[in-house]
């Protein structure tokens, strides 16, 4: 009797201690709310081409620029196409953009911060000079010089997307490694001559890749408002690919039917505060786990 | 004098760096910049000629190395479309972003600062949520559906406000406001929220320090030790951010000046993409990163001097 008591009273702390990561999110209202929409949003995004209420390309000149209806609730574009059709189906390219972008830029990022911080001396000075002199670029102009070489195109605009966010990944990874290098389990595999790719990839990395996951939903926040952004000045995803941020351009040359630019927007905007949202909760689960 | 020298020694690499990626992002644009000045109807010999007296056929190195010497002078070249200097169209866009920043910042200050005292002074109340919420709505909502919004309500509900267009300031200041209001608030909201944040997060850890509890002690009244105490200290980090946030608020601009029809640097750069007109893109992208580059600068040599603590 006695004995399991003490037993369930050293468990308790055990097992708080091990809550995963995932239920101290969800704890949080900023996880929950963040979290919902983002995962009601990639739902909408992967099944797109069957949900819609009407096809997202049919012109329909019959019903051009109409009000919101019960038929439409978002109303239809300057060609009768169902705007809340386009507003599902550009969840889709959205989600394309923010995942491939975000991956190019974490895993080059990362990569990059690894051997630098890893390697030091005149190799990282340079190649931290460079992470340093993109950083001085706002994301968008970044974005926007890449593609003035490039061309605009779905493609371009992942690459462009996935470069501008690589400094901020190397700079992380590298304070990491530098940090992971003075600990004493590192230098013990050091010493015991392990091959450098498995030093680097099977030590280092998996200890390093914390604040990397953590970051990437405030990169894919980023992403998606560049997206957005490259879109609406015409250089982004081009029609008729339906995008937000080139659904918001199209409204805004007829700005008396307010519905065309409205709705693209209020998709961008909420889904962009989702991930901020979820960025915040992941931040604090993480550093409530650390403490 | 080392305190002011060596943060703009430091600043030395960066430009070249900087300036090295907008030369080479702009020398690799395909398309042939020959070709673009003289015609399709150019012969093949005129064409050989006109890259020789360009310097096309010279590595690229070399040509990066004019081209930072003639930069450094002033000479960033002529529009591959107008043929006008890159300088003289600079000069004339230049001063339509600078207002717009200028305008954007103050209103984002008069915004921020105040909405951050209030929220770390009535801590878990209900200002401190809705703050919260427009700190958190402020930095999500895009530059551009902002605008529009702002368009829709103060222009066309409204008709308060003109929707676009741009007249220089001294040509006729009052018309110049009227168009450049509805720019600057939509570029202040997104700063506005940033500097409601770090106002709120430096406030509270200054209010909880012992000299404030003396200070309330003392009988001084609660609003001097509020402005008095409590803000001159909390001022550094929030001068802090407003260098740091620069960037995003040009980058803002650039979205911006579209929706509002503006033709500042960031209209130059887009329309240069579009027109495929290089020199254009390199003198605005430059412009761009150079004043970011030099207000970072500014406010590390502020913070020196606000903080004598660092050195």
């Amino acid at each position: 009797m006695t004995e399991t008591m003490f037993q369930a009273s050293v468990r308790m702390p055990v097992r708080a201690a091990r809550t995963s990561l995932l239920s101290r999110v969800l704890a949080s209202w900023q996880g929950r709310i963040g979290g919902g929409i983002v995962t009601f949003f990639t739902l909408m995004a992967v099944f797109a081409p069957w949900i819609t209420p009407h096809s997202p390309t049919e012109v329909d000149f019959m019903s051009v620029m109409v009000v919101p209806t019960l038929e439409h609730p978002f109303g239809t574009d300057e060609v009768g196409r169902d705007i809340l059709s386009r507003v599902i189906l550009g969840a889709r390219t959205s989600l394309l953009v923010v995942v491939a972008a975000t991956l190019i830029s974490s895993v080059a990022g990362a990569a990059i911060g690894l051997v630098a911080g890893w390697v030091g001396g005149w190799v990282d000075t340079l190649v931290m000079r460079v992470m340093d002199a993109m950083l001085a670029f706002p994301l968008i102009v970044l974005a926007l010089a890449i593609i003035a070489v490039l061309g605009p195109s779905l493609t371009n605009a992942i690459i462009a997307i996935g470069i501008v966010k690589i400094p901020h990944f190397a700079r992380l990874m590298r304070g990491e490694v530098l940090t992971l290098r003075t600990l004493d389990y590192i230098k013990a595999v050091e010493t015991m001559g392990l091959g450098l790719p498995r030093i680097l990839l099977r030590h280092v990395l998996p200890n390093a890749a914390g604040p990397v996951l953590v970051y990437m939903s405030i990169a894919a926040s980023l992403a998606l408002m560049t997206e957005a952004s490259l879109s609406f000045l015409g250089l982004g995803i081009q029609p008729p690919t339906p995008s937000w941020g080139g659904m918001v351009s199209v409204g805004m040359q007829n700005w008396h039917f307010w519905w065309m630019s409205f709705y693209p927007g209020l998709a961008i905007f909420i889904t962009v505060l989702a991930f901020n949202l979820l960025g915040d909760a992941i931040r604090d689960a993480m550093d409530r786990r650390l403490s | 004098m080392r305190r002011v020298l060596d943060p703009v020694l430091q600043i030395v690499p960066t430009v070249l760096v900087v300036s090295l990626i907008a030369f080479l992002l702009t020398s690799l644009l395909p398309g042939d910049a020959a070709l673009s000045r003289l015609g399709l109807d150019a012969t093949q010999e005129q064409l050989d000629t006109m890259r020789e007296q360009m310097g096309l056929n010279d590595p690229v190195p070399v040509r990066y190395l004019y081209w930072l010497g003639r930069a450094v002078t002033g000479d960033l070249g002529n529009s591959l479309r107008s043929g006008e200097p890159v300088a003289e169209v600079l000069a004339r866009r230049i001063p339509v972003t600078l207002e717009l920043a200028v305008f954007g910042t103050g209103l984002a200050l008069l915004i921020g600062v105040p909405l951050g005292i209030l929220a770390a002074v009535r801590r878990d109340s209900w200002i401190d949520v809705a703050t919260n919420l427009f700190a958190l709505s402020g930095m999500a909502i895009p530059f551009f559906w902002l605008g529009l919004l702002l368009i829709m309500f103060f222009s066309l509900h409204l008709q308060w406000l003109p929707p676009s267009g741009y007249v220089p300031f001294f040509e006729n200041p009052v018309r110049n406001l009227h168009l450049m209001a509805l720019p600057s608030l939509t570029i202040a909201v997104a700063f506005a929220a940033t500097l409601m944040r770090q106002t709120r997060a430096s406030m509270l850890e200054v209010l909880n320090a012992d000299y404030i509890r003396t200070a309330h002690a003392k009988g001084t009244p609660p609003i001097r030790v509020i402005l008095h105490h409590a803000l001159r200290n909390a001022l550094i980090p929030i001068i802090t951010v407003l260098g740091l946030q620069m960037g995003t608020l040009l980058g803002g601009a650039i979205v911006t000046e579209t929706v509002f029809g503006l033709p500042g640097l960031g209209r130059m750069m887009v329309d240069g993409i579009y027109k495929r007109d290089f020199p254009i893109v390199q003198g605005a992208l430059i412009t761009i990163v150079v004043a970011i580059v030099v207000t970072n600068l500014l406010t590390d040599l502020c913070y020196r001097f606000v903080n004598p603590r660092i050195r």
